[in-house]
């Protein structure tokens, strides 16, 4: 008996240390070779190959090869990094299964001193530090050309011998990872075009930047040069659009001559594609408001009149579209308030049903201005960003002078019950600003129909500080979006030069999900406020014109005179005061409505459930008492 | 009905006789918020999702799973009415599996009861609900990998103070394999093929990869070898029993 208890026990024994074996090894084993099946269950499908990335794909022209540097001896201390590493694999991994061989994919450990680092480093990528014992960490990518029916398994060729291209995805920062396919994907579209189509970029504003200075170009237009070859074209000296032009960008254009007008309008005729960019405040437009020498004054604003009219656009250079339902949140001074000329434009403002905008989620703009068309337009106004109906029209004057106060915009605020359009599409048969030409040889006097020009009512939008935010990732400077300001530039060029791919993968950004009810109670807060402070103001100047109505009386008796003028001057003082006070305690209460929200919350979350569950357990107690209760009688 | 289905339901309603499940319903829900809004400081953030919520479930889980858990075998022993009970024609991987599907269900009711959560959320905001929902299915997962070790465990020993802590023990373990502070700790020491099995083995990496809201069919087939593989320990462990 005792030998039998034995021998079972050692029998167990063995199936427990046989049973943990097996475990491991399946879960290693799953983990390595199991292939990637997964439902994604996110709103965006931010972890599905998009249709735009499928079409690039089918589309590759040329086998490409991709080497995936990660230094996997550096990480071993980094597990979010691993973590993304193993995301960014499987999704190079789904894109070469779907390739059906035209991608080619090696992962590669740069390790110290090594050949591989070397390559890493000649080949763009750039090395974070924070990596075990302080090494350099690579996470980066390298795509390259190969010639065709070159044997895909063949050592890599020099790129310079063989022609080819190579292209690099410098760092994957973690912080980026709703952007990973659009940039995996930009890189093979990248190298499977031929060339980058041409586009030109008008601007009186530094977009481009300033080499001398050191200024770098602007982050939508670097973002367009990786794209297109961009062109920058003076007006000035400009006759005729070359030809190879696919997209002209017109950016804040002001005092351009009639040849450079008359460029532009048969470069439409003649079926390019224009988008206009103007502004009735461009808040990055350095030139000053009065010409010392000539005593010229220039507002900062932008039109193109002869065009538009031509076209049968309405804009007003001095108007800027005012919304406090979309008033971005800024700090001023150490006080948080919020900007009603500057407007986050959320999928509501969006057109969704626009290959441009439909992915797209934020664009912030500022003191935009708006177009419409004249009551005998023959073409038609396609929006593509809007104001929501909360909005209204103000001088732009008026937003200038507010700079420093911008919450006073909201005085005597009247909404016009409509949504403005800050930027659409204009399409139809377009007629020549240029009648008086009609003789010179290849004059256009009508474009084709349904031809097309991007009206945008903003700058603005353009400039970094609207849309990029800089995080430092490992001491690594790293750009991130934080509204798709660059993805809509982008789209638009895209879209006008032919290439729609890649827009179904752009802007599937959510980090940014506010709680907005929150943000509406803190609106309707700087409401009361602003309300509240202009009751109390023109309580004070009463106040302060009551005591200067006394100044003439001072001839007649003195002495009452002084004593009921000391007595006023006590009054205004302390009335001044409490005005003060009264300011502090309507912001104070204002901070508690949302306070209160949150203790509200906490409370249900905290104590309700848990206090039904008690209840719930007592009553059943209670019963179960009296069941047996009766059951003993 | 079947022997299993037998087993779970008399252990459900054995939950709700005495004051034990209200006692746990009570403070998993106070700690769950207290966690959410306090530590993870959910309100303040701003930022509609749950986050802050499902970081804190692994800890959460840790101190109340063990206490669902140690009375599954343990108390059974002690109070004789183990070898009752397996004398009855149910098998033991039938009774096992009972017991288990009761408590996870009991756990999958406390977690249903955090709706509370989920409404504030949508309230302040516009989340992303497949990824709550995402969430709310690895914390489950998760609880019932912890409920497979707690049960496995609650049969090695007649004491439930035993089985609790141990149960904890183990469960740190499998949430530190994960953790960046003490894959530090070890570099030095351990080769680094372990140093990643151990991450792979990890309960933590499973979990955040599924609240990020893609259900992968490894990071699934994780949970359930886990699961499967402490409750057939456990069965091993009361078959020996058995015989003596």
């Amino acid at each position: 008996m005792s030998s039998t208890n034995f021998r079972r026990g050692t029998t167990t024994f063995v199936a427990l240390i046989l049973l943990a074996v097996v475990y491991v090894g399946l879960v290693l084993a799953s983990s390595r070779w199991v292939g990637p099946t997964r439902i994604d269950l996110t709103a965006d499908h931010l972890y599905t190959l998009a249709p735009g990335t499928k079409k690039i794909i089918d589309d590759l022209r040329r086998p490409l090869r991709l080497t995936l540097y990660f230094s996997e001896h550096s990480t071993r201390d980094l597990p979010q990094l691993r973590s993304y590493e193993q995301r960014v694999n499987e999704m190079l991994q789904e894109m070469v299964a779907r390739s059906h061989g035209k991608i080619h994919l090696r992962v590669v450990d740069p390790v110290p001193y090594s050949d591989d680092e070397a390559s890493a480093e000649g080949n763009g990528l750039t090395a974070a530090t924070g990596g075990s014992n302080g090494e350099r960490v690579f996470f980066g990518l390298v795509g390259s050309t190969m010639p065709a029916g070159s044997d895909a398994a063949a050592e890599p060729d020099d790129a310079s011998v063989t022609g080819g291209r190579t292209l690099a995805i410098p760092f994957f920062d973690p912080s980026r990872e709703t952007f990973l396919e659009y940039d995996i994907a930009k890189l093979l579209y990248e190298l499977s075009e031929p060339s980058k189509p041409h586009i030109g970029v008008i601007s009186s504003l530094p977009v481009m930047g300033n080499p001398i200075l050191g200024k770098p170009a602007w982050t939508v237009m670097r973002q367009l040069q990786q794209l297109f070859d961009v062109k920058t074209i003076d007006p000035d000296k400009l006759k005729r659009v070359p030809a190879d032009i696919k997209v002209l960008l017109l950016i804040h254009p002001k005092h351009l001559s009639d040849d450079a007008l008359y460029a532009i309008d048969q470069y439409v005729l003649g079926g390019g594609h224009l988008v206009v960019f103007v502004d009735p405040d461009a808040e990055s437009d350095t030139t000053p408001y009065i010409n010392g020498d000539t005593g010229a004054t220039d507002d900062h604003n932008s039109d193109l009149p002869r065009l538009f009219a031509d076209w049968g656009v309405v804009y007003n250079p001095k108007q800027v579209v005012l919304d406090r339902s979309l008033a971005l949140p800024i700090e001023l001074a150490g006080v948080n308030l919020m900007h009603p000329a500057m407007l986050g434009l959320g999928p509501e403002q969006l057109n969704h049903d626009d290959a441009v905008t439909a992915s797209l989620q934020r664009i912030n703009v500022s003191s935009a201005g708006h177009f419409d068309l004249s009551p005998h337009a023959t073409t038609r106004l396609i929006p593509l960003l809007q104001s929501s109906a909360d909005a209204e029209l103000v001088p732009a004057s008026r937003v200038v002078e507010a700079s420093g106060d911008p919450t006073s915009l909201l005085q005597g605020y009247q909404p016009g019950d409509q949504p403005y359009v800050i930027a659409a599409r204009l399409r139809g048969t377009l007629k020549s600003a240029f009648p008086d030409r009609a003789r010179q040889p290849g004059h256009l006097s009508t474009s084709r129909p349904d031809s097309e020009v991007i009206l945008v009512a903003d700058t603005d939008l353009l400039t970094d500080r609207l849309w990029v935010d800089t995080q430092t990732f490992l001491g690594q400077p790293t750009l991130v979006a934080i509204a798709n300001n660059g993805d809509f530039v982008t789209n638009l060029v895209d879209n006008l030069s032919g290439s729609s791919a890649l827009l179904s993968i752009r802007g599937r950004t959510t980090s940014q999900r506010p709680f907005t009810r929150v943000l509406a109670l803190r609106r309707a807060a700087d409401r009361k406020f602003l309300q509240k402070e202009q009751e109390l103001e023109h309580e004070l100047a009463d106040t302060k014109q009551r005591l200067a109505e006394l100044q003439p009386a001072k001839g007649d008796n003195d002495s009452t005179v002084n004593s009921e003028q000391r007595q006023e001057v006590e009054q205004f003082l302390k009335r001044k005061l409490a005005i003060s006070k009264e300011l502090r305690d309507v912001q104070h209460q204002l901070n508690a409505e949302i306070d209160a929200l949150g203790f509200r919350l906490k409370v249900i979350n905290i104590v309700l459930v848990p206090s039904l569950v008690v209840l719930i357990g007592l009553l059943y107690g209670l019963r179960r008492m009296r069941r047996n209760r009766r059951a003993r009688v | 009905m079947s022997p299993v289905m037998a087993v779970t339901r008399r252990e459900l309603r054995s939950f709700f006789v005495t004051p034990v499940a209200y006692v746990f319903l009570v403070i998993f829900l106070v700690l769950a918020g207290i966690l959410t809004f306090y530590v993870g400081d959910f309100y303040e953030r701003g930022q509609a999702d749950l986050q802050p919520f499902f970081a804190m479930h692994p800890w959460l889980y840790l101190i109340l799973v063990p206490a669902v858990s140690m009375r599954m075998w343990a108390e059974e022993s002690k109070s004789g009415t183990q070898e009752l009970l397996l004398t009855l024609p149910v098998s033991l991987v039938q009774a096992m599996l009972g017991k288990f599907l009761a408590a996870w269900l009991f756990v999958g009711l406390a977690l249903l009861l955090t709706f509370p959560i989920w409404v504030t959320v949508n309230y302040l905001g516009s989340p992303d609900n497949g990824i709550i929902v995402a969430g709310y299915l690895g914390s489950w997962l998760m609880a019932g990998a912890f409920l497979a070790i707690g049960a496995c465990i609650s049969t090695f020993t007649r004491s439930q103070v035993v089985a609790f802590i141990l149960t904890a023990l183990v469960c740190v373990l499998l949430i530190l394999a994960g953790q960046a502070q003490v894959m530090d700790f070890f570099q030095g020491t351990l080769p680094r093929k372990l140093m990643n099995a151990a991450a792979h083995l990890s309960l933590l990496r499973h979990f955040e990869a599924i609240a990020r809201g893609v259900l992968d069919i490894r990071d699934l087939l994780y949970f359930v070898l886990t699961i499967v593989a402490w409750l057939t320990a456990g069965v091993l462990v009361l078959d020996l029993k058995r015989t003596r």
